[in-house]
């Protein structure tokens, strides 16, 4: 039974997927959080497919999908004009003592590039003390300024870009440490 | 049939979906088209359709598309007799149009000393007001003004107010200043913008008014003196000055009012002596005021929704015109019909605040059916890199009425499928569904107003519930029912699935 975490606003709770192929097409999907789900998979090939929902009324309303998998964890799923990602959690076993790694949404002392791009302008240098939400940083991508704004309160620890330098996606910019 | 012009090699100066719409434009009239081709370009698109390509080392823009003098030396040594710049880039770099007439070849567009004149927005807006053509108050001081002077300046034209680049366009350079200790910051930033896009950081200030229309008038011009009005297009939906979606017929206008605005864009047309394709910009308050903007001296990005009304290539008029000839049509002979709109594509994600997203387009299927045209820039398989502008294609849709189109358009906008890059195809399709854009209640303050998210469904739980259905279903591929019976025939086999079959029966 894969377990699957799904990116949307609301939902990230990882729910898991048993998936059950029955006679003629017909499949039956149970949900860990107690759903289930019946349809038909009319064909998926290597990219692309067709899952079919009873109606009420007797007719099926059909599903095109694309799934991409992306790589070995994720899945891209396109369906109803909507792009929905999925990641299979990483069970990495616990080492006893070791100390886990910062729950995601903890500021990580490290500034990172959100985007790939041009380095236009540096608002701030080292030493310097900045509130959450002081611009940091421009970048200029497909020809449009983003300015970068501190996370939270903290300061300037060191700075790593200069003015005109490509950075890539997630590089990290600046480390800013944070007042404890 | 296919007329006799005195050019037949023609240098789409030029990347993207425009440049694979002009290459495609040329080929319609039996023409050579040479694409530009840089660095990370050599297996884009506007290349893959042309007759010839020319390679342009380097990657950004500056180093490439935008270096006037060196794609005119290329042009001459590979026997380029005119030249079609496109939008942006350098469509309206007056340097650029002189440059090309000196050298001997055709710039497809207006003259050089009407882009010049254009382009320069202080001096544009004092001709119009010269003719006769209502413009927005504002102040235009001299570049050499000392900042106390362009604060009571701001003060007097009253705040809100905007910081626009002299030689600005396509909403690069402009900044709107709620109060005044907002103003130095504005004015900084759109100088530096602009010096940076255009070369030129003069600024100028204009009244800001509250919830306007843009509407716009297709103009076009011959070297017999002719000029036509092509209607209206109505742009009011933009985010950040970035117009997203355009439409024709404005749901604003009745016909007393669409006469006054499309004399007043003849009247400014006849007063520059324009030809060729060109735009003159206004905006239009809630009581039927409306005042000139500005002249784009190009072909716009929004033009398709005018060919699709008036039934005409406004890419074979430039042509044509460029060639000396007549327009082939009088007013009288312009009769727009039913309603066209545009939705513009861009690799934007709307979930994080329209950052541009790049990558690698793993799916791309544009929609198809009826009157529905989709000028793209990229097909599947694509990089969409950092270098360019991120609009991916413009996708228009033509129908009888408008309630029709919009239908059509949100249907269309449902069966675009871009995997790869972040998009903003289903935030248009908000606004296409909107109540109050439905309704024609468009402004260029509507996006703010009316906070439209991002991606509505996403948060559907059968949509989610699917999908996590989709992901856990089979890895194999499984066939419909009818073919896997005709593939049973044994000519249908092809040698690998054949062997594939063997070794699962084995």
């Amino acid at each position: 039974m894969p377990e699957l975490k799904i990116h949307t606003s609301s939902q990230t709770d990882p729910v898991s997927v048993d998936w059950r192929s029955l006679e003629a097409d017909t499949f039956e999907t149970q949900y860990s959080n107690g759903k289930t789900l019946t349809g038909k998979l009319h064909w998926i090939s290597e990219k692309s497919g067709l899952i079919s929902l009873n109606n009420a009324a007797g007719s099926s309303k059909v599903y095109p999908f694309y799934r991409i998998n992306e790589n070995s964890t994720t899945t891209l799923i396109w369906i109803e004009g909507q792009i929905l990602t999925l990641t299979q959690p990483r069970r990495e076993p616990r080492r006893a003592g070791a100390k886990s790694s910062a729950p995601s949404g903890v500021f990580d002392g490290k500034l990172r590039a959100p985007l790939p791009g041009k380095v236009l302008r540096l608002l701030v240098k080292p030493g310097d003390p900045i509130e959450a939400g002081t611009p940091l940083v421009i970048l200029e991508s497909m020809k449009m300024e983003t300015t970068l704004t501190a996370p939270v309160a903290a300061e300037i620890e060191s700075i790593l870009i200069n003015p005109n330098d490509l950075v890539d996606k997630g590089s990290v910019l600046m480390h800013l440490k944070t007042k404890p | 049939m296919i007329p006799k012009l005195p050019f037949r090699k023609v240098l789409v100066a030029n990347r993207g979906e425009i440049a694979v719409r002009i290459i495609r434009g040329l080929r319609d009239m039996d023409l050579e088209a040479v694409a530009l081709a840089s660095d990370p370009d050599q297996a884009a698109e506007h290349v893959r359709i042309a007759n010839e390509v020319i390679f342009l080392p380097g990657a950004s823009s500056g180093e490439t598309y935008l270096q006037g003098q060196k794609i005119i030396e290329l042009a001459k040594a590979n026997g380029i007799e005119a030249i079609h710049p496109g939008y942006g880039f350098l469509s309206e770099n007056a340097d650029f149009a002189a440059a090309c007439e000196q050298a001997g070849i055709i710039f497809i567009g207006p003259k050089s000393d009407v882009i010049r004149q254009m382009g320069d927005k202080v001096r544009a807006k004092a001709l119009m007001q010269a003719a006769n053509v209502p413009v927005v108050p504002g102040w235009s001081g001299d570049a050499n003004a000392d900042w106390s002077e362009i604060e009571s300046a701001a003060k007097a034209v009253g705040f809100p107010v905007l910081v626009k680049a002299a030689a600005g366009g396509g909403g690069k350079g402009m900044r709107l200043v709620q109060n005044p200790n907002e103003l130095k910051d504005a004015w900084d930033s759109a100088a530096r913008e602009a010096q940076s896009a255009f070369g030129d950081s003069r600024i100028f200030l204009e009244k800001y008014l509250d919830r306007p229309r843009h509407v716009e008038f297709q103009i076009f011009g011959d070297n017999q003196g002719n000029v036509l009005q092509l209607f209206e297009r109505e742009c009011s939906i933009q985010r950040r000055h970035q117009k997203l979606i355009e439409e024709t017929p404005s749901p604003a206008l009745n016909w007393e009012l669409r006469a006054r605005m499309a004399d007043a864009a003849v009247k400014a047309a006849k007063a520059m002596s324009y030809t060729s394709a060109g735009t003159v910009e206004f905006i239009l308050d809630g009581s039927g005021n409306f005042y000139f903007l500005e002249v784009n001296t190009r072909l716009q990005v929004e033009h398709p929704i005018t060919e699709l009304t008036v039934g005409q290539d406004l890419l074979r008029w430039q042509l044509l015109v460029a060639a000396g000839q007549a327009l082939p049509l009088t007013q009288e002979q312009i009769q727009p019909r039913g309603h066209a709109i545009e939705c513009r594509i861009c690799a934007e994600d709307p979930e994080q605040n329209f950052m541009p997203s790049t990558g690698h387009l793993i799916l791309y299927r544009p929609p198809e059916g009826p009157f529905i045209r989709v000028d793209s820039g990229v097909r599947e398989g694509s990089e969409v890199s950092v270098y360019y502008d991120p609009m991916l294609a413009k996708l228009v849709v033509w129908a009888p009425d408008r309630d029709a189109a919009l239908d059509r358009m949100s249907r269309a906008l449902k069966d675009f499928v871009i995997v790869g890059v972040a998009h903003n195809a289903m935030f248009l399709r908000s606004i296409i569904d909107h109540p109050a854009f439905r309704a024609g209640d468009s402004h260029t303050h509507f996006l703010v107003e009316h906070e439209i998210p991002g991606k509505p469904a996403c948060d559907n739980p059968l949509l989610q519930d699917l999908a996590l259905a989709i992901a856990a279903a089979p890895k194999q591929t499984i066939q419909p029912a009818n073919e896997q019976n005709s593939s049973a025939h044994p000519a249908r086999i092809s040698p690998w699935t054949a062997s594939d079959r063997w070794r699962n029966h084995g």
